[in-house]
């Protein structure tokens, strides 16, 4: 008998290390697909951003008028200039070239 | 203020005042390097470079793509009645030389070519031009060069090259057909078909092209007169208020610059002009 319970009880035991071991295995192997899961989610999103037209592919910017467009726009205006009465004689003239 | 110097370029004389003798110098050599690239009379000048190669691409200076981009703008905010496509035009008309060498001509002039500033391609310094368009860039360049010209001057003073005036000082300018104006500061420029004028064909012609003929224009205005806050803009409004005729006035109104039409022995004023100098008239 007691070479029976001596038998069950080094059974027990290496059952309780196999499934501690076991259990190990598996948290890893959560953990691994864990991780794996999440860097082929960030290459995805990564590769998707680069790559569809749709996404933006640098950090979006305020709208706003290119310098080129603002340069054509102030050439694109005439605006008045500044006249007054003549208080003294004439020093030069303006007449068609 | 100093004196006033003068000098000749763009075949007209250069009046200069305020300038020191350096600042003289630094303004002459930019007149010279335009009159030596914008010229239809320089053998070898870029503008003439760019119109013999007429249909196809070609590469051009940063002064003179400045120049094109300046007057295609021009050409757009004037719905193309300031148009540097004309060049063919002139020259259908008889000014195809220098103008102190023309004569009156009895051949009819040329049929009028017709020609778009939309037909211009511009791309960084590289130009292309219809084969049949040539430019001439004279509408926006002698002003544009008075405009540079008064900003090296650095006690203010102002520059007139053939009556186109920019100033950074006061100066009192007489006006054609008389009368006075005090220009605080920007430009003056008059506009009109009174000078520049020759026969061809029995037939009086001028240099204001109507772009929508090919024909010197028909307007009633001799002479147009317009304040702008640069010598640029107050030519290109000049052109513009002459070119359009009767419309004219409203068009200078409608952006409020000062201005003054001639017409025979009348004159119409601009709310602006009237405002600012009726005094002195």
């Amino acid at each position: 008998m007691r070479g029976l319970l001596g038998v069950v009880a080094t059974t027990d035991c290496m059952t309780g290390s196999r499934i501690d071991a076991a259990r190990r295995r598996a948290a890893l192997a959560k953990a691994g697909l864990g991780v794996a899961a999440g860097v082929t989610f960030l290459v995805g999103l990564g590769l998707v951003r680069g790559t569809v037209a749709s996404h933006a592919k640098a950090r979006p910017q305020p709208l706003a008028a290119p310098n080129s467009f603002r340069r054509a726009l102030r050439q694109a205006n005439v605006a008045p200039g500044a006249i007054a009465p003549a208080p003294a004689p004439p020093q030069t003239s303006t007449a068609t070239s | 203020m100093t004196g006033v110097a003068c000098f000749r370029s763009m075949g007209c004389d250069v009046l200069v005042a305020g300038a020191s003798a350096a600042e003289l110098a630094r303004i002459e050599a930019p007149f010279a390097r335009r009159d030596a690239t914008f010229s239809r009379f320089v053998a070898g000048s870029e503008l003439n470079r760019v119109n013999a190669a007429a249909g196809s691409f070609v590469s051009v200076s940063p002064l003179f793509a400045a120049a094109l981009e300046t007057a295609l703008s021009m050409a757009e905010l004037t719905g193309g009645l300031v148009d540097p496509t004309v060049g063919a035009a002139i020259v259908a008309a008889g000014y195809d030389r220098d103008f102190a060498l023309l004569c009156d001509d009895p051949r009819a002039a040329l049929a009028p070519a017709l020609a778009t500033w939309r037909s211009v391609t511009l791309r960084g310094d590289l130009v292309r031009v219809p084969s049949h368009v040539q430019l001439d860039l004279n509408g926006v360049v002698k002003s544009m060069a008075v405009d540079a010209a008064v900003a090296l001057i650095a006690g203010g003073g102002w520059v007139s090259a053939g009556g186109d005036l920019a100033a950074t000082a006061p100066v009192d300018v007489a006006l054609p057909g008389g009368g006075a104006v005090r220009l605080e500061h920007g430009g003056l420029a008059t506009s009109g078909s009174v000078r520049r004028r020759w026969r061809r064909g029995g037939r009086e012609q001028h240099h204001l092209i109507d772009p929508a003929t090919g024909r010197p224009s028909e307007s009633p205005w001799t002479q147009v007169t317009v304040s702008g806050r640069t010598c640029l803009d107050a030519d290109v409004a000049a052109k513009a208020g002459f070119l359009l005729g009767a419309e004219g006035p409203g068009w200078l109104t409608e952006r409020a610059m000062p201005a003054r039409l001639l017409a025979g022995r009348g004159e119409t004023l601009t709310p602006a002009w009237r405002e600012a100098v009726t005094a002195c008239i």
